[in-house]
């Protein structure tokens, strides 16, 4: 585990040497807490085949991974969905269409996953989704006979080959702050991937952990490297920084609802040339959204929910 | 500072420090004030990148050595602090080094802290130990013993509490454990390794002021034959000053025999 003391990376450089097939860890829920801007770079760096596992549910940020074809072949998400805006359109495409498979899982089973990666042991026990279909379905299930011979699901560590996670402050060493309420899940993540890479709004110097060390979301120890991307989770929200960025992710959805119900990737291709593509940093990508949009939803804009 | 002026306890955490490396992570079991001043030497001299963490605490700059368990300077300017579940969960990764020692310590290495005789009838019962996980979850052993006596260093446990190499490479595969296991051995009188292919114990160096030959009598078991055993290099001035400047500045080490942690 010996490693640079010293953690903060480009995004290209911590994401670099990914393997085609790797199992990808998100943060984040639906449009809270993704680190979209690392998502974007990992885009860009042309990662094929990854199979994606996230939390309780993801939106923008998988829909895109998936938008863009050939990036993403499984996943592991219990809800994808744009919530009140409407189904996840290229998700539900891709689905429908074969080309990327979406197992049924539930967050008890990929929670239990998590933990069973994080403690070091080969898996958790879980009970209570006996019945339902999704278990059924769910790879992510097996069963061990226990004493009395009765039969109870279990589900195999997760050890992601990679982890993705947004916090809103970092230091170099890798120390990680997150305020939202997906904070434990992500501390399980960091302790459960081979590699763990973070973004975050705001570097901060390592005086700033110590002040505090109990309130500190992931140690160092557990990261490998950090990226200093402020408005990373941009268009999903950063709690206690900056709200969801509606208009964009409704625009978003709009264009490419429209899409798939015409059979035509053109407008998806336009959108990523100008939002992942076009952007070789990120401050290219900020200086596209402008100043008054992060303005506006550094200040809450509840107008735009 | 000439070396002979040092304590027993100051030249086991200088022998013991060497052995450390940069950019490690590593920790010892808590209150354990030997183990703490050689990594916080180790810090201040040739690893100044090697960072404590494994143990709830991640990444303390303590000023000085702790005087018991509860002692807060075990957390100054830690950057994090984990749960309980992180301090016994056995993390995939592993901590690259843990300390550990015992009231027996046997040929290969496995330590016992629970009880001198037999289960049934003990002739002494000891402490236990907290954590006996992180022997197969960290990536070396740093074995020490505040004393070389025939009582403690016996061929064979009475009580495996933490596994070493069990009876050598076919037992310890037998019994499912991957880690490399103790790697060294420090005592008040020598430096003990452990032999690659047999994985006994051997003796790599004596100490200033013992012989050879009183390791060998203060030891119950035959260590495994090795090079012949060099004298371990003493303590240089320069470890001298910054052990007793910067690591231990109350001079706990100093203060005579300690109870073993």
């Amino acid at each position: 585990m010996r490693r640079d003391p010293d953690k903060l990376a480009t995004p290209e450089a911590a994401l670099e040497g990914i393997a085609a097939g790797s199992l990808l860890a998100v943060g984040g829920v639906l449009h809270d807490n993704k680190p979209v801007a690392l998502e974007r770079a990992l885009l860009r760096a042309g990662c094929t085949n990854m199979k994606y596992i996230g939390l309780s549910g993801s939106g923008y940020d998988l829909d895109l991974l998936i938008a863009r074809g050939g990036v993403i072949s499984e996943i592991f998400v219990p809800v994808v969905t744009f919530d009140d805006i409407g189904f996840a359109p290229a998700y539900r495409w891709a689905v429908e269409e074969q080309i990327i498979t979406a197992h049924m899982v539930d967050v008890a089973t990929v929670m239990a996953g998590y933990f069973a990666g994080a403690s070091g042991v080969p898996f958790h026990p879980v009970t209570a989704i006996r019945g339902s279909d999704v278990t059924r379905h769910n790879p992510l299930v097996s069963e061990v006979t226990w004493r009395d011979g009765e039969r109870i699901p279990v589900v195999a560590a997760i050890t992601p080959d990679v982890a993705l996670i947004h916090a809103q402050e970092a230091d170099r060493r890798g120390n990680a702050m997150i305020y939202g309420s997906t904070a434990e899940a992500e501390r399980l993540i960091a302790r459960s991937a081979r590699r763990v890479i973070i973004s975050c709004d705001r570097l901060v110097p390592t005086s700033h952990f110590e002040k505090d060390p109990m309130a500190t979301t992931i140690p160092g120890m557990y990261v490998n490297a950090v990226c200093h991307l402020p408005f990373g989770a941009h268009p999903t929200g950063s709690p206690a920084e900056y709200g969801p960025d509606v208009a964009f992710l409704r625009g978003y959805w709009k264009m490419v609802e429209s899409a798939r119900r015409a059979k035509d990737r053109a407008p998806i291709m336009k959108h990523l040339d100008k939002f992942v593509d076009g952007c070789r940093t990120h401050d290219d990508y900020l200086a596209l959204i402008g100043g008054d949009t992060i303005a506006r939803l550094c200040m809450g804009d509840e107008n735009a929910r | 500072m000439p070396a002979s002026d040092c304590t027993i306890l100051e030249r086991m955490a200088i022998f013991l420090s060497r052995e450390l490396r940069d950019n490690e992570v590593g920790a010892w079991g808590v209150g354990g004030i030997l183990p703490m001043a050689a990594v916080r030497l180790a810090q201040h001299l040739h690893a100044p990148g090697l960072v404590i963490g494994g143990e709830r605490i991640f990444n303390p700059k303590p000023s000085r050595l702790a005087a018991g368990l509860d002692d807060p300077v075990l957390m100054e300017r830690a950057e994090a602090i984990e749960g309980f579940w992180e301090l016994f969960g056995h993390w995939h990764k592993g901590v690259d080094f843990f300390f550990y020692s015992g009231m027996q310590i046997d040929a290969y290495g496995n330590l016992n802290l629970h009880v001198i005789g037999t289960v049934a009838a003990p002739k002494l019962r000891g402490p236990g130990v907290a954590n006996v996980s992180l022997a197969q979850s960290c990536g070396r052993i740093l074995l020490y013993a505040t004393d070389h006596e025939p009582r403690r260093f016996v061929e064979r446990v009475d009580f495996i509490s933490v596994p070493g190499h069990l009876r050598g490479p076919a037992s310890k595969a037998e019994a499912g454990i991957r880690s490399r296991g103790p790697t060294l051995c420090v005592t008040p009188i020598a430096v003990m390794d452990f032999d690659p292919a047999s994985l006994r114990m051997r003796l790599r160096s004596v100490h200033g002021g013992a012989t050879e030959d009183e390791v060998r009598k203060r030891t119950v078991f035959e260590f495994a034959p090795g090079a012949p055993a060099q004298a371990t290099p003493p303590p240089t001035s320069r470890e001298i000053e910054v052990l007793r400047e910067r690591v231990d500045p109350e001079g706990l080490l100093r203060k005579g025999d300690l109870p073993l942690r």
